[in-house]
């Protein structure tokens, strides 16, 4: 009697934690603005659904990423979802989650390995293709609008270790180049500020002091586009007279689009990143087939819509 | 008897032994870059680095230039004045990035203001009683985040036997943790007029400068600054000689820590932001800016002076790379071959120096 | 109204179970100078730590001008007029003359805590006259000592037992690590303060220096005193005799059976 009784125990509560999946997640940072915003997405979408996660800090250090893969291995997790710290490292997390028969989700940043992956990983992220081709044709149109058909613009980079830098950047000169771009661009300098609102502010005002004449900024985030805001309000530069451009849209991004300042930004759905690589963690984990590459769109937003995300962020 | 000759070697006054300031060879090296970046400019781009080069402004300097060099180095700059006492009095801080991140999240939580634009604050982390509150409350806190992390330092390296790299470290770690926890991650934004008008424009200039001349005379013409010397040249000969060194290194930590705070509240005033990954890196811009003006590591020779050189040295880089378009990807490589060639010319000079002696 | 400026009585340190100073009992008059002398480990640096109050006794009395001492630490010895001169030199490289000369004494201009401002000025007027009043030659004080010979430093070192005013000199091998001509600069300061009158107590291995600088000289041996010479009544070989333990002179007879 007693060992049935300990058995059937024992078996109840092995059901039970078949029951609330258990999902390791190791984010790339916990200081960035943005990937705050996906952190919270992620737990507010577990928390809603009943879904066990535990959310480790890589602190941008690829070797301490691959710890944390491997120790949610040893700790036994259904799946692991991965914001990787740095997207050309990622062939030996991938390797491992494999080795271990454990379901892996990237996302957010691109894989270098994303052609390859096995049939138990995924990814799930916003086209980082699309970001910097939607903010370039918005404000090639805004210049068409004000009846320019030429223009000599800065481009500030992020930090050239991201990919999500590299790509953004490369969209510019890929508009420009498919002919999508309605007034001819000249980009006068391109320099990085790694994302960072300090730095974006000290290039501005170099750029400045070389007294070029320029009609817009094009930055590869809304930190940037903010930097270089302040450094031209500084100046007394009058912001109707230059366009600038972000991508994110932050609450301080669009409180600037609000005072008339940043002419464009891109929303990358945070939220839907988080809550769709959890999903595709957690359908990974029971066996289920899932797209390996889901792409979140990014949105375009400007004056005219952006009521509709002052809560999204 | 004491007119004796015997067993002095010949020695007479010599007005030409006396010492040519080290601070000498760090405003050869500034002269020599800046030299540097104004040919390299006029050969390749026909632009001049220094010179005004508009017709309708009646200047010979490119002042917008000259500003930029020593507005975009002061926050560090003021930082470094702490770890230029530091380093003198033979310590070392890591801390100071951690510190700035912390205290900036602090400071702006209580410097916000209820309305942007029309709307309630998005990113109000109290509630109404810590809105618009006088700008002297958040400067305050600051100051006072500042001391008590720089004092725990102090006393941790004063009354244990934790090497300050070690106990600096863990500040560093812990301070930075603090800074992603008081909000999650979020950043922390609009603040007051009042609060945005203490970093506007030139006045980080004015903080670094008018810092720099104060702690140049603490340094040279007061007994803490005596010390300070003292116990980094031969901390046991210190100690035998009266000096409190215990409350002295508490002293010099406590203003190194305020001293990054006063970085924090000019660094979140100036970009009407506080964000978790503030002043990441810092602490070492600070220690190089330090080094290359002729601190030594070792401790018990340096001067503000020579750190305030180093900065410009620093914002000279930074601008002339910009000036001359180099490519984002040489300018880390060649920031740190300066870094590493202003330190080996001042030593060479240095020990040709006692050479001649 | 005594001459005697130290007086130890029975002085006695024990570290654990190991007795490195036994029943001292010591005189010095005002005027004199007296070496200490002894192998090592004899109990001469262990004898002159008790009595700068580096550390504190086993047992014992000390006696320092006409008043019973007991000196919590260093610098209460110092405050008391008790200046002592390190082998290893309490200096600190970087400073110059005066700075060192004045470390944790400086003259104040104006008092605030301490941020009190320096009065540079009177320093350096006082140290010149202490450089002076030992026969100190330096050619610029105003450059740090680092960039001066050993002897000069030494030198450094003892003019401030001049500026200071001190009633006792102690001198823990003040030579031992200068060239010919640097140990002949730093005898000629001693011979300088006999002049003045200061009393000294001089450790040193140096049997050429105590013979040519002292006027009496104390052996040590395994912790305690074996011998107390007047110069004029003994030579080198005697000394050493004592050092080594072959001879002991009769008051002191108990220590030759260790």
């Amino acid at each position: 009697m007693k060992k049935t009784l300990v058995v059937a125990g024992f078996a109840a509560l092995m059901s039970t934690t078949a029951i609330a999946e258990n999902i390791g997640v190791s984010m790339a940072l916990f200081d960035d603005n943005f990937l705050t915003v996906l952190r919270n997405g992620i737990q507010a979408h577990a928390d809603e659904n009943g879904i066990d996660v535990q959310i480790e800090d890589a602190q941008n250090d690829v070797a301490k990423q691959l710890d944390q893969i491997n120790n949610f291995i040893a700790s036994g997790v259904d799946a692991i979802v991965v914001n990787p710290v740095d997207t050309s490292a990622t062939q030996a997390m991938s390797d491992a989650a494999a080795a271990a028969g454990v379901p892996l989700v990237y996302v957010n940043r691109q894989p270098i390995n994303l052609d390859t992956l096995p049939d138990n990983q995924a990814f799930v992220a916003s086209n980082e293709v699309d970001s910097g081709t939607l903010e370039t044709i918005a404000l090639c149109d805004n210049w068409a609008a004000e009846g320019k058909t030429e223009v000599n613009v800065y481009v500030m980079q992020g930090e050239l270790s991201n990919q999500a830098a590299v790509q953004r950047t490369a969209d510019i000169y890929d508009v420009i180049a498919a002919g999508n771009c309605k007034v001819t661009v000249n980009v006068i300098d391109q320099q990085t500020a790694n994302w960072s609102r300090d730095q974006a502010q000290n290039l501005m005002t170099n750029w400045l002091s070389t007294n070029t004449p320029f009609d817009g900024v094009i930055a590869n985030n809304d930190e940037m586009a903010i930097g270089a805001i302040q450094a031209m309000k500084a100046a007394g530069i009058d912001m109707a007279s230059v366009q600038v451009g972000g991508v994110d849209a932050t609450q301080d991004a669009l409180a600037a689009m609000q005072a008339g300042d940043l002419d464009v930004t891109v929303f990358q759905n945070a939220a839907a990143q988080g809550s769709g690589s959890l999903n595709a963690a957690v359908a990974l984990a029971k066996g289920e087939a899932v797209d390996q590459t889901v792409w979140i769109p990014f949105e375009l937003v400007i004056p005219s819509n952006l009521d509709g995300y002052l809560s999204k962020n | 008897m004491s007119d004796s000759q015997f067993g002095l070697g010949g020695l007479k006054y010599d007005p030409k032994m006396k010492a040519k300031p080290p601070e000498l060879n760090v405003f050869l090296a500034l002269m020599i870059i800046v030299v540097t970046f104004e040919v390299l400019g006029r050969v390749i781009y026909g632009d001049s680095f220094l010179f005004n080069q508009r017709a309708n402004v009646d200047a010979i300097f490119n002042w917008p230039r000259l500003n930029i060099i020593i507005l975009q180095v002061s926050i560090i700059g003021i930082i470094a004045l702490g770890v230029t006492q530091v380093i003198i009095s033979g310590g070392i801080d890591l801390s100071s990035g951690s510190i700035v991140g912390a205290t900036a999240m602090i400071v702006m939580s209580f410097a916000q203001t209820e309305l942007v634009n029309g709307n309630p604050n998005p990113k109000a982390i109290f509630g109404p009683w810590a809105m618009d509150l006088p700008v002297i409350v958040p400067i305050m806190i600051g100051l006072l985040c500042g001391a008590i992390a720089g004092s725990i330092n102090g006393i941790l390296i004063a009354y244990t036997r934790i090497p300050p790299f070690i106990a600096t470290l863990g500040m560093m770690v812990s301070a930075r943790g603090l800074s992603k926890w008081w909000s999650n991650g979020n950043p922390v934004s609009f603040p007051t007029e009042s609060f945005a008008a203490l970093g506007k424009g030139m006045w980080p200039v004015v903080y670094f400068v008018g810092l720099a001349i104060l702690f140049h005379l603490v340094l040279r013409y007061t007994v803490y600054g005596k010390h300070t010397y003292a116990i980094g040249s031969n901390e046991d000969a210190a100690r035998m000689s009266g000096i409190n060194v215990a409350k002295q290194k508490v002293m010099i930590y406590a203003i190194a820590g305020m001293l990054a705070s006063i970085a924090a509240i000019v660094l979140s005033s100036k970009n009407l932001t506080a964000q978790a990954g503030m002043g990441v890196m810092y602490e070492l811009d600070a220690i190089a800016m330090t080094v290359i003006g002729g601190v030594s590591l070792a401790g018990g020779r340096g001067s503000i002076l020579g750190t305030v050189l180093g900065a410009l040295i620093f914002g000279v880089i930074i601008s002339g790379f910009t000036f001359l378009k180099l490519d984002a990807y040489y300018q880390e490589m060649v920031k740190g071959a300066i870094i590493v060639g202003a330190v080996v010319l001042d030593q060479w000079r240095q020990k040709s120096a006692s050479a001649r002696t | 109204m005594t001459d005697i400026i130290l007086e130890t009585r029975d002085l006695t340190k024990h570290y654990g179970g190991v007795h490195a100073l036994e029943g001292a009992n010591f005189t010095l008059r005002k005027g004199e100078h007296v070496a200490i002398m002894g192998d090592n480990g004899a109990g001469k640096s262990t004898f002159v730590r008790q009595i700068t109050g580096v550390e504190q006794r086993t047992r014992g009395d000390i006696v320092f001008d006409g008043k019973p001492v007991n000196f919590a630490g260093p610098l209460d010895a110092r405050e008391a007029g008790m200046e002592t001169v390190y082998q290893t030199l309490a200096l600190a490289d970087h400073l110059d003359v005066s700075d060192n000369l004045f470390l944790g004494r400086e003259k104040i201009k104006f008092k605030f805590g301490p941020f009190s401002i320096l009065d540079y000025k009177a320093m350096r007027e006082a140290t010149l006259a202490a450089l002076q009043k030992t026969g100190v030659k330096i050619p610029n004080i105003h450059n740090s000592i680092e960039r001066m010979s050993g002897g000069q430093r030494q030198c450094v070192a003892i003019a401030r037992t001049a500026t200071f005013h001190s009633k006792l000199t102690i001198m823990d091998e003040p030579t031992a690590a200068l060239g010919v001509q640097e140990t002949a600069q730093v005898e000629n300061i001693i011979r300088t303060l006999k002049e003045a009158g200061e009393p000294l107590i001089l450790i040193s291995h140096n049997m050429r220096q105590v013979m040519d600088l002292v006027d009496r000289i104390v052996v040590f041996r395994r912790g305690r005193i074996v011998a107390n010479l007047n110069k004029s009544e003994t030579d080198g070989q005697d000394v050493v005799a004592y050092i080594t333990g072959a001879k002991t002179q009769p008051e002191y007879a108990e220590a030759a059976n260790l």
